[in-house]
């Protein structure tokens, strides 16, 4: 393959698509920010669901999860090193989810595990794509 | 002409990191499918049950709302994981996304458990329509029906 042929198959973004995938990343990066906040913000009691969930060393855990949530989540909101935050923070929600929602004689456990999912399924995208032009990625070129 | 080498950690090639990108627009698509897909089958095979629930929510022409959704559901899901038409289908799926989670999340719950349950899944709603709003920014990568038509 030649590098024109590479160089033409790079999509051409835009405006209204590049828009588009700010607002998605501001979407997709609510969850994370707003769930890492509340888990830094009661740690004796998120570490407590966790230990009950049978991770090990519920407090580390704790901090390192609700750190990878606020600080993936930013990552993604503003678009910095976004396809590896991405990828991170996509990877990290299939690990929670085969945390905490495996239980599948729970019916809102199924349709939070198939939620997660989608939401993964986002963050790959995301990784693949790149942060589009309104990012700091762009601005650092 | 030779191909460049990209500025990857991982020191592959940027044919390499195309292949890896297509792959992973791919397993994005299949795993929102994955979502929407089997709710549009569940919603069309118990139309009398999703049009009561819909009812409940007090949506008008709760028979008309449930095929709408499911067939919403189960054809967009279809169109996104094939890649066809994907920009515009996953532009709708995001709004309908978007709208779902407020219809039958935002502040539902008659009690603390239930509500928090119903906030949770409004969140997560809301950031699956963003990773749709993405998807319909990027296209569906050259792993797709776009692709193969064009």
């Amino acid at each position: 393959m030649s590098n024109a042929s590479i160089t033409a198959s790079k999509p051409v973004l835009s405006t209204n698509a590049s828009a588009g995938v700010l607002l998605g990343r501001v979407l997709l990066s609510i969850i994370f920010i707003l769930a890492g906040y509340a888990k830094l913000t009661a740690i004796s009691g998120t570490a407590g669901w966790f230990a009950s969930l049978g991770l090990p060393l519920p407090t580390v855990t704790t901090v390192i999860v609700g750190l990878v949530e606020v600080l993936g989540g930013i990552a993604v909101l503003v678009g910095f090193q976004t396809r590896i935050a991405a990828t991170l923070l996509g990877l990290f929600t299939l690990a929670a989810t085969g945390a905490a929602h495996l239980d599948f004689a729970d019916q809102i456990q199924v349709m939070f595990l198939q939620k997660n999912l989608a939401i993964a399924g986002g963050l790959f995208v995301l990784a693949a794509f790149g942060a589009g032009a309104l990012s700091l990625d762009a601005r650092r070129g | 002409v030779t191909i460049a080498t990209n500025r990857s950690i991982l020191g592959t090639t940027t044919a390499e990191v195309c292949i890896v990108r297509d792959l992973l627009l791919l397993a994005g698509r299949i795993l929102v499918a994955a979502l929407f897909i089997p709710a549009g089958i569940q919603t069309l095979s118990n139309i009398s049950g999703s049009a009561a629930y819909f009812e409940g929510l007090g949506l008008p022409v709760p028979v008309l709302t449930a095929w709408s959704v499911g067939l919403a559901e189960l054809g967009l899901g279809a169109l996104v994981l094939i890649g066809f038409q994907t920009r515009l289908s996953a532009l709708a799926l995001a709004a309908f996304a978007a709208m779902a989670g407020y219809l039958g999340h935002y502040g539902q719950g008659s009690d603390a458990m239930l509500a928090m349950m119903h906030s949770q899944a409004f969140a997560k709603d809301i950031a699956i329509a963003g990773g749709l709003l993405i998807l319909a920014g990027s296209g569906a990568g050259r792993l797709s029906l776009d692709s193969w038509l064009n």
